[in-house]
């Protein structure tokens, strides 16, 4: 066990942690060792010799009140509570596991009727559920064993239960149930291995404390009984000596203090060793500002620009080294213009933007060089007070997601309130009374109301005119936009691009803004820089660059971005088969969740996900179908593959329906249809081998022999371009698009000819994007396949699907050929949508 | 909030009724022979039987249930073979002395725990947060009976600054500063480890918060740290804390136990296990069923309050 061998090391390094390891490997030793040791008999009594202090000739800690040897008794005390302890957490664990899994996994009324119960065990305060239990046993070592595992059951069942619920609505669950693999193997091969880390965690950690509770239920008298001592039994017969001879009691009590402590180190370090977040070293607060580095100052002139960046390099510090994230980059922002900067991610792009005013997280961040001029300052030379009077005063930032970015506790209004009075001396109501005007000025309706709202009561669109109310709460002369509208829908992206736009007109404002989208940068900006890899590789006027590009990068990177309007077929059409048969027909499909009330709160309504929605698939063909967030696309695709039960309706698949496949096997349904996740990582067991998941529909879909994998899995790994020789390793190891390409692998391993790509392409990288779709497209011509392809992204769709379905509200509004849909679109819905899609120059 | 608070007291209704039945199905259950135990030599073969008619233990599990359920809810626990007085005046007595101490030990705890995790939050790495590092670190191994008796020696034997013990009613003779005197030692051994865990938790809560995007944009407005940290953080932080206040009131309770044991508080803890040596069933069943269901009633309180705090939370 390679990987055991590596968390231990890793536990090593924490020098508290193995500090608590040597410890108690010492303590186990000496008990396990204790029959050969050269001890006292423990129970040998001797009045003659009671009480004797420590360091007495013949009992090195002395005596206790019946002259028994304490050195002795301590020893097989040790060992006696160290087993009662280690059984007491195994058994608890086993029992509460159990428990948690099979109420985390089956969910519904298992779930609800096993969690009832542990609520009720909850419901008793730890120990005296424990000592209830004793009382109906009766007192003895044995029973207090028993006591103290129920009283820790609910804590393990809690637990695993918790993350199990948390796997189960995990892609890769789904994605093996669509390999065709059964419950029971589901819990045990895919979820077991999650939670074990879990379940052993929690059960190193409550080992130190079982041994506690067990010793004290002894000292009660309650525990292991005379002769049979344990530490905490130690402990209580001592206690009557207590002023005479206080060793007798403090030495086990001493002991006990020691298990327990080197167990919680190690505990500790376990959980740190294993808690991903903190393999990159100790979560470190970040400070005030981005720590700053650098040689020497640099003097270049500002040359009436509001920003001069020259030549800053920001860097990452971490355990494995520097990673330079901006590598000498040079920017001028004029007063009142638009910059862009543009990249994929990883480019450096929000870093840069951070770095102005130092807010870059740091550690790790550390700005290494170069200067940031605004005004006549250079801000990273300034003092934290006069660069916390910038911040938010005359420069203010809008970041990507409202909902992490505003505070979840504040009510609207107040975050607002709080930005005015951070710079300017007003009495509250009179800036309540500015917030108010702010939050008209960005175009919120019922500004009054607005403010009082909390931000999980807004919409998207409406949080990110809540963060643009709040830049510009104390007339900045520049914002910093960092992705703002990558979260929105595409109609909302277009109102707070026309907002920006025209606040920065009436306010002459100056906008650094940060995206990914070609689109949008040629709708706002007037110039853009383009940033690869930390450096900027080119920078224009903004439709000149879009326009003509000089750099290579940008050429490349224009060319993967699908254009609506000019189609630029990656997958081509196809062939017109006359009398080509019906790969998919859905008639009338409906999926209502029900209504939730409980009997006194709030009831949600019933949401209508799907409405009455029918439609036809050729065999051959591809169907686009787009929509916005909520529309039901990917309700549609979940019933489609059987992940999701439709309330009514009928879907026939190669002519068959849901029913007629099940009825002809276990195995046809995936070997008609298969789905490829939008987030390959989520999607793939991140505790499974490539191999491991391709196996899966080889052996229950395709019911392949063990032979016959090997040459299948090489020849699958070849067709979406992958070096088979990566077989064994894991999905963290892969980047997004190639695990991707895994995941489409995986759907075509049983050979189903009906793919539903539900946003596959959307989480990659424009570049990564086209090289994706590309291989789609080789993949549908080599096989023949059908695939239903769901995005939000009309481009995409324009680039790939013969026909277009567009969904709103859990209907569809309009369907027709490509061409004829985005060149004459009938529906308002569909212009509405077309037009909200920033386009590039032409 | 009126219907919320309401449908969390109809929701208390199956775990009362759950706590119930375990309350009294381990105490029917218990081998041996209650009239044998009452009756001592006189346990004849008709004295037994009549005994048991007499106490009802000659009828079915369900029918006991009721009945003892229907006396419970009349507020009618029995009456205590080894006190000879009614349970419920003696558990009445005992539990509100356990309160004060377990009521001082969780204040206390509460303060120091917070302080502490915050200091250590704000000085990551630095000398305080090492300091309070440790002394968590030993404080949440620590076994509270052993710590009472340390601190019995040091306190009280060698120093003479407090009492040992010698609480025997708090409602009886001593006035405040009185019972100041003998709270001092047992509420803050009780603490102890209370302390330990919820600093540990609002330090890392505080950590955790301070790395989110919320508070980027605190900084990003010109908030002063100040603001930053107890304004915006300290807030959100508050959330994760108070829960577990409440999680660590059952562990008071059920420390309480120990404490009072060690120290001779005239508390709950000391009498169910002196019930539990004597076999005095009536006596168990009573204390453990008034001090989980209060137990149960606290936790409606915290829940309540975490609600105040989270308006995400839905009804």
């Amino acid at each position: 066990m390679s990987a055991g061998f590596a968390l231990l090391r890793r536990v090593m390094r924490n020098r508290l942690a193995a500090l608590g390891l040597v410890l108690l490997a010492l303590i186990v030793v000496v008990a396990v060792v204790a029959p050969i040791l050269p001890l006292a008999d423990p129970d040998a009594t001797a009045p003659a010799r009671r009480l004797l202090p420590p360091f007495s000739p013949g009992a090195w800690l002395g005596t206790d009140t019946l002259g028994r040897d304490l050195l002795a008794r301590l020893v097989w005390g040790t060992r006696l509570s160290l087993a009662v302890g280690v059984a007491a957490s195994a058994l608890a664990a086993l029992v509460g596991s159990a428990i948690g899994l099979v109420a985390g996994y089956a969910g519904g009324r298992a779930d609800s009727l096993l969690m009832r119960g542990v609520d009720v065990l909850m419901a008793f305060p730890y120990l005296l559920l424990a000592l209830a239990i004793v009382a109906a046993l009766g007192p003895g070592l044995l029973n207090a064993l028993y006591a103290v595992v129920v009283a820790n059951i609910p804590f393990f069942a809690r637990n695993v239960r918790g993350v199990t619920a948390g796997l189960r609505h995990r892609e890769f669950v789904d994605a093996a149930r669509l390999s065709g693999m059964g419950g029971p193997r589901i819990l045990l091969t895919e979820v077991l291995p999650n939670v074990l880390p879990v379940i052993v965690i929690t059960a190193s950690t409550t080992v130190g404390w079982m041994i506690l509770e067990t010793a004290g239920l002894s000292f009660l008298g309650l525990g292991s009984q005379p002769p049979q001592a344990d530490l905490g039994s130690m402990l209580g017969e001592g206690r009557k000596a207590l002023i005479t001879a206080p060793h007798v009691a403090a030495l086990p009590g001493l002991v006990v203090f020691l298990i327990v402590m080197s167990m919680n180190l190690i505990g500790d370090g376990l959980r740190d060793a294993l808690d991903p977040r903190l393999r990159s070293g100790l979560p470190a607060r970040p400070s005030v500002a981005t720590r700053v580095e650098r040689h020497s100052g640099d003097a270049h002139p500002t040359d009436g620009a509001l920003l001069a960046i020259s030549n800053l390099r920001t860097a990452f510090e971490t355990d494995t080294g520097t990673v330079d994230a901006v590598k000498g980059i040079s920017l001028r922002v004029a007063p009142g213009e638009c910059l862009g900067i543009i990249g994929e991610s990883g480019s450096g792009k929000s870093v840069t933007a951070l770095s102005i005013a130092r807010l870059v997280a740091s550690p790790p961040g550390v700005v290494r060089g170069g200067a940031v001029r605004f005004g006549g300052d250079d801000l990273l030379a300034l003092p934290v007070g006069a660069l916390r009077r910038l911040r938010g005063g005359r420069i203010a930032y809008v970041f990507q997601d409202p909902l992490t970015t505003l505070h979840p506790l504040m009510r609207v209004g107040a975050q607002v309130v709080e930005a005015i009075r951070a710079h300017q001396p007003v009495p509250g109501a009179e800036a309540w009374r500015r917030t108010v005007d702010l939050f008209a000025a960005v175009k919120l309706p019922d500004p009054a109301g607005i403010a009082h709202a909390y931000p999980h009561e807004l919409s998207g669109g409406q949080r990110q005119r809540v963060s643009i109310a709040m830049a510009l709460a104390n007339d900045p002369e520049l914002i910093v936009a960092d992705e703002p509208t990558t979260a929105l829908d595409v109609t909302v992206q277009a109102e707070v691009l026309d907002l920006l736009d025209e606040l920065r007109q009436q306010r002459n404002l100056a906008i650094l803004f940060i995206s990914h989208d070609f689109g949008v940068i040629a709708r706002l900006c007037d110039r853009v820089a383009v940033m690869h890899r930390g450096v900027v590789v080119e920078e224009g006027d903004a439709r000149a660059v879009l326009a003509d590009p000089r750099h290579d990068y940008t050429r490349r990177l224009l060319a993967a971005v699908p254009v609506l309007g000019q189609p630029r077929r990656l997958v081509p059409a196809a062939p017109t088969v006359a009398g080509a048969g019906l790969a998919v027909e859905v008639r009338a499909l409906s999926k209502t969740y029900p209504a939730r009330r409980s009997l006194f709160g709030r009831s949600r309504p019933a949401v209508r996900a799907l409405d009455s929605v029918s439609l036809r698939v050729a065999e051959g063909e591809t169907l686009g179908i787009v929509g916005e967030s909520g529309c039901g696309k990917s309700t549609l695709a979940r019933c489609l593959v059987g992940l999701t039960r439709p309330t009514a309706g009928t879907i026939r698949l190669d002519g068959r329906t849901a029913d007629e496949l099940a009825a002809a096997g276990p195995r046809t349904l995936g070997r008609t249809v298969q789905y490829v996740f939008q987030d390959p990582l989520s999607s793939l067991n991140p505790r499974k081998s490539i191999r491991n998941v391709l196996a899966a529909p080889l052996r229950f879909l395709a019911g392949l022999d063990t032979g016959a994998w090997e040459a299948r899995m090489v020849e699958l790994m070849r067709s979406v371009d992958l070096d088979p020789a990566v077989l064994d390793r894991y999905p963290h190891e892969f980047s997004g698009g190639q695990a991707q390409r895994i995941a489409i692998a995986r759907a075509l391993a049983a050979g189903a000819r009906i793919i539903v790509l539900d946003e596959a392409v959307s989480a990659l990288d424009v570049s990564v994007q086209a090289q994706v779709l590309r291989l789609l497209a080789e993949l549908k011509a080599r096989h023949g396949l059908t695939y239903l392809f769901i995005s939000h992204d009309l481009a995409v769709v324009q680039a790939v699907a013969d026909r277009i379905v567009v969904m709103a509200a859990g209907a569809i509004v309009e369907e027709g050929p490509c061409e004829r849909l985005f060149a004459a679109p009938r529906h308002p819905y569909t212009r509405g949508l077309i037009d909200a899609v920033p386009t590039l120059p032409s | 909030m009126a219907s919320y608070i309401l449908g969390r007291i109809l929701a208390l209704v199956p775990v009362l009724f759950g706590l119930s039945v375990i309350v009294f199905l381990i105490m029917a259950l218990i081998p041996g022979d209650p009239a044998t135990a009452i009756l001592g030599p006189y346990a004849t073969p008709e004295n037994v039987a009549r005994i048991n008619h007499d106490l009802g233990l000659d009828r079915s599990l369900p029918v006991r249930y009721t009945t003892w359920l229907g006396h419970v809810l009349a507020g009618d626990l029995g009456r205590s073979s080894s006190l000879n007085r009614p349970v419920l005046d003696e558990v009445a007595e005992r539990f509100s002395a356990t309160l004060v101490l377990a009521g001082a030990a969780l204040v206390l705890a509460s303060i120091l725990g917070l302080l502490a995790g915050i200091v250590s939050a704000v000085r990551q790495f630095g000398l305080a947060d090492k300091l309070v590092t440790l002394a968590v670190l030993v404080g949440i191994s620590m076994p509270t009976f052993w710590l009472g008796l340390l601190l019995i020696l040091a306190f009280a034997v060698r120093l003479r600054l407090l009492p040992v013990s010698g609480m025997f009613s708090i409602y009886g003779g001593g006035d405040l500063p009185d019972l100041l005197r003998h709270l001092a030692l047992p509420a803050a051994t009780l603490a102890v480890v209370a302390a330990g865990v919820i600093a540990r938790l609002t330090r890392s809560a505080m950590l955790d918060v301070l790395r989110q995007d919320f508070v980027r944009t605190a900084r990003a407005k010109g908030l002063t740290e100040r603001r930053v940290v107890f304004g915006h953080a300290l807030r959100a932080a508050m959330v994760t804390v108070i829960p577990v206040i409440g999680i660590q009131a059952g562990f008071v309770l059920g420390g309480a136990v120990y404490i009072e044991t060690v120290f001779q508080w005239p508390g709950i803890g000391r009498m169910l296990v002196n019930a539990i040596a004597t076999r005095d069933v009536l006596l168990v069943q009573g204390g453990v069923l008034v001090v989980a269901a209060s137990y149960v009633l606290f936790n409606l309180l915290a829940d309540v309050l975490q609600r105040l705090l989270d308006p995400r939370i839905a009804p």
